[in-house]
């Protein structure tokens, strides 16, 4: 006698589902993609525990704001979208924190931008050195290139996925993808040197 | 293909993206550059070292504390009115203009025309009464509403009236 196989909820019938008030719905889909996120938003702010936070707010507007979604774009796009525009708003954020007038140090009146890397190698002992060349190299890259290198490279998706995450036409990502391929193996360079 | 044409399709050569006359091209372009092979050598590499980063998990608590944060904008936002003004607010101005526009527009028109007091009786009433009494129509105007102080249905009446007077005269000069 052959086993009832169950097969899993979409992604798709899961949020209709936790639209309608299923709550339970909603928690399958947090267990999903906490992980998945949460690597993807590490890799662009470098912090674990930022990280997390980032993702919790995405949860949470998930949570609050389920009734948006709309059944024309995939769950995972969707998602990804927000995690990846409020990682963006906490890099913004640092990056004003971060420039530091020099006129007001009596050097010049220029600005200057001084780069942020809260990644601590003493933290993180179990990661081999290229684990955290790589992840310094990431978080120099610039956004545009950063975003689609992690969601293609690390993330994995598709480049019709990205082209809907980012919002712009495929053969754009394929381009910012090569280039920030390259911009990656150059800036690995200069760290090796 | 040059080394520059190459390198804008190295992404596409190593994920097989290429049509097959372009991969060809980028082939013999390849036996012959080192510098482009060197490239898709450690594109290759770094393609690798990316899918093999080590994998993040979410802390234990996560859920938990999602949870609790969940529960906090839950009971912060329970009543009733919150949650209707949540999802009804933006419905409920756009009536609200409407409803100020039509009232300012029936508020000015009162304000212009104080005198202004539509016949109550039915025009229809009125031309089945004129066919009845076979009387020559007297409302240049019939067929609309009549307004009591509309100047055209005054200056109108007064006209009918000296013609009226003119036939009088005529029939008693007749006689």
């Amino acid at each position: 006698m052959g086993r009832k196989k169950t097969i899993p909820f979409t992604d798709e019938e899961l949020i209709a589902s936790f639209q309608q008030g299923n709550e339970r719905a909603y928690l399958e889909l947090v267990r999903r993609y906490k992980d998945r996120l949460v690597n993807f938003v590490f890799r662009f702010v470098g912090n674990q525990e930022q990280a997390e936070d980032i993702i919790q707010d995405t949860f949470l507007k998930l949570y609050t704001s389920a009734h948006m979604y709309r059944e024309v774009a995939k769950f995972s796009t969707w998602i990804y979208t927000i995690a990846g525009n409020l990682a963006k708003t906490e890099l913004r954020k640092r990056k004003r924190r971060n420039i530091i007038s020099i006129h007001d140090m009596g050097l010049d009146d220029k600005e200057y931008e001084i780069p942020s890397f809260s990644y601590n190698p003493e933290k993180d002992q179990s990661s081999d050195y290229n684990e955290k060349e790589i992840q310094l190299a990431i978080q120099q890259l610039p956004e545009q290139f950063r975003t689609v290198i992690l969601l293609r490279d690390i993330q994995e998706l598709s480049y019709d996925e990205i082209s809907k995450i980012v919002d712009v036409p495929e053969g754009t990502v394929k381009s910012r993808i090569n280039r920030g391929r390259q911009r990656l193996q150059e800036i690995l360079k200069e760290l090796k040197i | 293909m040059d080394c520059y044409h190459f390198q804008e399709l190295i992404s596409d050569y190593i994920e097989g993206n290429l049509e097959l006359t372009t991969k060809g091209e980028a082939d013999v372009h390849l036996a012959e550059c080192m510098v482009c092979k060197q490239a898709v050598v450690d594109t290759r590499k770094l393609i690798h070292s990316l899918h093999s980063l080590k994998q993040l998990k979410t802390s234990d608590d996560f859920e938990a504390r999602l949870m609790a944060r969940i529960n906090e904008v839950k009971s912060s936002d329970t009543s009733v009115f919150a949650h209707f003004w949540q999802h009804y607010s933006r419905n409920l101005s756009v009536v609200a203009a409407v409803l100020v526009l039509l009232f300012g527009t029936w508020f000015t028109n009162a304000l212009i025309n104080p005198d202004i007091h539509v016949q109550t009786q039915p025009v229809s009433t009125i031309q089945q009464q004129n066919n009845l009494s076979g009387k020559q129509n007297a409302f240049p105007l019939q067929g609309q509403p009549l307004m009591v102080s509309d100047p055209v249905w005054e200056d109108s009446a007064k006209q009918t009236s000296a013609n009226y007077q003119n036939r009088i005269q005529l029939v008693n000069d007749n006689q």
